[in-house]
């Protein structure tokens, strides 16, 4: 590896952008741009307050730093993050990224150069910003510790949803798309995955500058923000982190898995996203750190949003939850798991095609098997390997809640372990099997119908009449979705104080587990015809 | 100043050239495309300095061949290797020493001629100052020097091709991968391409250079090969697998445009003892003359005689199309097709 290509600014990429993107017509039209809306909302938050005597000079400075920081975050997120996803495929469609593909430049040194060229123009906009933001700290006397740490978060922030959009860029053929789709990525991550901190999914808030944000700015607002911080310290199973060192680790982590499926696409576009082996250890680390950042609020009572928002408002705790809440909360962490085998399983699950020239390969080089780590390898080991993560996770998962205070009065059958391996392994091997013998389009249709129609019109029937609670009980928990939750609750029995929603759960669990196990071995037999077929066809072809 | 171009890519390369054997080789290559085979066990051997012309129509694994042996495809299975370096082992090492060219290859939009080209330059491992003394010496040897400061998306497609040829002449490679370069090209551009690859050859850089039309390739390469459906039908010297292909001095296709259809004119042709393989088509019939020059003017002589309803002559090009349908069967020598 040359060092010249680690060193940024002298990477021959980073060299090339700065070129085509700091050409002079399109700097000074941006940079007006930036100036005069940055100009306009810094100066209207600084005078507004003071002229309302609501603040003196030094905290209307420091309130500044809010706007400035939105406007930083849209620049070098949200439009960066743009830059990197449709400039990256825009080399692809126009060709050339095969041009760079092909020079022996490290893949490391060109992603370095993708990474911090695309968005050249979004940096230059940043660094526009500085001036104002250096009167905020002269003005505002706000500690330069508070705004190293708010930028390292900002920064490693900024460089994973960078990575992000080179990430949809690899992936996606269509510009605009790739664009849209990191984008959204964004949004999915930034706003939607963190709204399951409610649910105690805090690790997803930590993908986020939000923590960091709500931490070190409030320290910097009026002391009546001051309710609004809740977090000084991260608690991961029985440790206790900084927010600002456990964002950063969490960050560097997923940046770390980003660069990996980059740098394999990179490598050779028809590879798979992740290698297989390298599926598994990422599909345990994502539930590592989901159980590392959930268990520690078993006890405090924050997993359960019931007790996290009285704790917000400032009410007293209860000592008891909901049912409902009792049998969500287990409930979804098998959905949560299955869903994230899903993805995981999806993009290592090799194509017919993809089989059949691995099938042709270890024929014609006269090898017993393709190896296990190939793309064009069957999956189902890794996935059996993979349910076996999400089943002991689950059950670890459950095991902690039902020893905590909360589920007092609860019982859990001794069987409960085997409804996790039901409505886990089940669905998950169903669907690698589909996935494996037909195609992405069927296993796609088939989780269509099979999973989500039975879930909606389950929902609807069950909100529809009280009469039809128990049919779409039984429809709804066909939806491969639904079936880790009803399994929490066929293996949970409450005292006699609550009553449970649906009291034909338990039954239908039963029934539609034996319906699963009925077409288990069909669709075993079907995916085993299908490697004996393929068996046959390499020898034909060849 | 073609002579100059070639003169300087002699200089260039003097002093760089390995002493060791410089060679493609490709072992039972195979390319699947989902159910379509695009390269069935393909085995080719080019030798060091030789320029040696792949021919096929589209889609008879051309490209996909070149990609392959350029690293940008995993094939099915088969071994290649390029001046001894297995590219599937090894493909950092392999790009090294070998430039590629891709069919109607791009250039990015938002650069200026000069900027590409440094790009690529430096990419390669040069510093600032022997970047830019590179960029012009490369510039200098397709012709493109005065288009220096030119964005690339103002160039013609010839030009783009010229560009992208000297993006490809950079690192001073000892291979040449030129899938199908002279699309676009003007016939100075040609005429400047062949001479450009004739004085690489000669300084023992090997050339593999495809296009769909053989008598394209004929005048520069030291050994052909047809490809079709995956598959080498036959190779050899030009002159050879042309003269096997009907396209001799005693044989060539000519092409009568019709101002009427006319049934006579094709039977009259039918009887000739020199014509062969006759076929119409509404306002045309081609055919294949296998006598001389001269009896060739007397045929031509005779169908304006008998008043036929010709509107003109034609000769036409051996095009692939052409080759194709003399060799239905490929050549299978010792366990494959070799071209040495």
């Amino acid at each position: 590896m040359n060092l010249s290509e680690l060193l940024f600014w002298r990477n021959p990429i980073f060299i090339r952008y700065c070129r085509a993107k700091l050409r002079p017509v399109s700097l000074i039209s941006w940079s007006l741009i930036v100036l005069i809306l940055t100009g306009f909302v810094f100066t209207l938050v600084y005078l507004l307050p003071q002229r309302s005597d609501v603040m003196t000079r030094e905290e209307a400075a420091r309130l500044t730093i809010i706007p400035l920081f939105i406007i930083q975050c849209f620049i070098l997120m949200f439009k960066g993050s743009f830059s990197v996803a449709s400039g990256i495929t825009r080399e692809g469609m126009e060709g050339v990224l095969d041009y760079q593909r092909l020079t022996p430049m490290s893949s490391f040194g060109k992603i370095i150069g993708y990474l911090f060229g695309l968005p050249v123009l979004d940096y230059v906009l940043f660094l526009l910003t500085l001036p104002f933001l250096i009167f905020t700290v002269v003005v505002g006397n706000v500690s330069l510790d508070i705004l190293f740490r708010l930028y390292s978060v900002f920064f490693t922030s900024v460089l994973l949803y960078h990575m992000t959009g080179f990430m949809a860029g690899m992936v996606v053929s269509k510009r605009f798309l790739a664009g849209f789709i990191s984008q959204t990525l964004m949004i999915g991550l930034y706003f939607i995955l963190p709204s399951f901190s409610r649910l105690g999914y805090v690790f997803f808030e930590y993908l986020t500058v939000r923590p960091v944000v709500y931490y070190e700015l409030s320290q910097l607002l009026p002391e009546e923000f001051e309710r609004y911080v809740k977090l000084d310290t991260v608690n991961f199973f029985n440790l206790n982190f900084s927010v600002v060192s456990f964002s950063i680790v969490i960050q560097a982590l997923l940046f770390f898995v980003f660069f990996m499926i980059v740098l394999r696409k990179w490598k050779q576009d028809s590879h798979h996203l992740l290698g297989k082996h390298f599926s598994v250890i990422t599909y345990a680390g994502i539930i590592i750190a989901l159980m590392g950042s959930m268990l520690p609020l078993i006890n405090n009572g924050r997993i359960f949003p019931s007790q996290s928002a009285r704790r917000f408002f400032e009410v007293d705790p209860t000592s008891y939850i909901s049912p409902n809440e009792a049998l969500l909360i287990p409930g979804l962490f098998g959905i949560v798991t299955l869903l994230l085998a899903i993805v995981i399983i999806g993009q290592m699950t090799p194509s017919f095609d993809k089989q059949m020239k691995g099938q042709r390969r270890v024929h014609k080089l006269n090898e017993n098997r393709v190896d296990p780590g190939d793309d064009e390898s069957t999956s189902i080991f890794h996935t059996i390997a993979i349910i076996g993560i999400a089943v002991i996770s689950w059950n670890v998962f459950i095991g902690y809640l039902f020893e905590s205070r909360w589920y007092e009065g609860w019982v859990l059958s001794k069987y409960s372990w085997i409804g996790t391996v039901l409505s886990l392994g089940l669905p998950i091997l169903i669907y690698q099997m589909l996935l494996e013998f037909g195609g992405r389009r069927l296993a796609f249709i088939s989780l269509l119908l099979g999973w989500l129609l039975p879930l909606f019109v389950g929902v609807l029937m069950m909100i529809a009449t009280d009469s039809l609670v128990n049919a779409g009980t039984y429809i709804l928990m066909l939806s491969g979705f639904a079936f880790p939750y009803f399994s929490v609750e066929a293996a949970l029995t409450v005292n006699d104080t609550f009553v449970v929603n649906f009291p034909e759960a338990k039954k239908a669990f039963m029934h539609v587990a034996i319906i699963y196990a009925t077409l288990f071995p069909l669709l075993f037999m079907k995916w085993r015809q299908h490697h004996v077929e393929l068996n046959k066809k390499k020898k034909e072809v060849l | 100043m073609l002579r100059d171009n070639c003169l300087m890519v002699i200089k260039l390369y003097q002093n760089t050239m390995e002493t060791e054997s410089l060679a493609i080789q490709i072992s039972d290559l195979r390319v699947d495309y989902e159910d379509f085979t695009a390269v069935k066990e393909l085995n080719l051997s080019v030798g060091k300095g030789e320029i040696f012309g792949l021919v096929g129509p589209n889609g008879a694994g051309k490209t996909s061949t070149f990609k392959v042996l350029a690293t940008l495809m995993e094939p099915t299975y088969g071994e290649v290797s390029i001046g001894g370096i297995d590219i599937l082992e090894n493909p950092s090492q392999a790009r090294k020493i070998f430039g590629y060219m891709q069919d109607l290859a791009p250039v990015p939009t938002d650069l200026k001629v000069w900027e590409f080209l440094d790009l690529f330059a430096r990419a390669y491992g040069l510093d600032k100052h022997a970047a830019k003394r590179r960029v012009d010496e490369c510039l200098e040897i397709v012709n493109l020097s005065d288009k220096r400061t030119v964005y690339c998306k103002a160039l013609s497609r010839g030009m783009t091709q010229r560009v992208v040829l000297a993006k490809s002449l950079l690192h001073m490679p000892q291979v040449l991968l030129l899938d199908e370069p002279a699309s676009g090209m003007d016939t100075l551009s040609r005429v400047s391409l062949r001479n450009t690859l004739k004085a690489l050859s000669s300084k023992g850089v090997t050339v593999l250079i495809s296009s769909h039309i053989l008598t394209e390739l004929s005048s520069i390469c030291t050994q052909v090969g047809i490809i079709n459906e995956g598959q080498i039908l036959d190779f050899g010297k030009p002159s050879d697998v042309v003269g096997r292909l009907g396209k001799s001095d005693s044989s060539r296709v000519i092409k009568v445009l019709l101002l009427k259809e006319s049934l006579p004119l094709i039977e009259y042709l039918n009887d000739q003892a020199l014509v062969a393989n006759v076929e119409t088509s509404e306002a045309s019939i081609q055919f294949q003359f296998l006598g001389s020059l001269v009896q060739q003017v007397e045929l031509l002589k005779s169908l304006m005689l008998k008043d036929f309803p010709i509107h003109s002559f034609e000769e036409v090009e051996v095009n692939i199309e052409n080759v194709v349908l003399n060799l239905s069967k490929p050549v299978v020598s010792n366990g494959g097709q070799n071209s040495k």
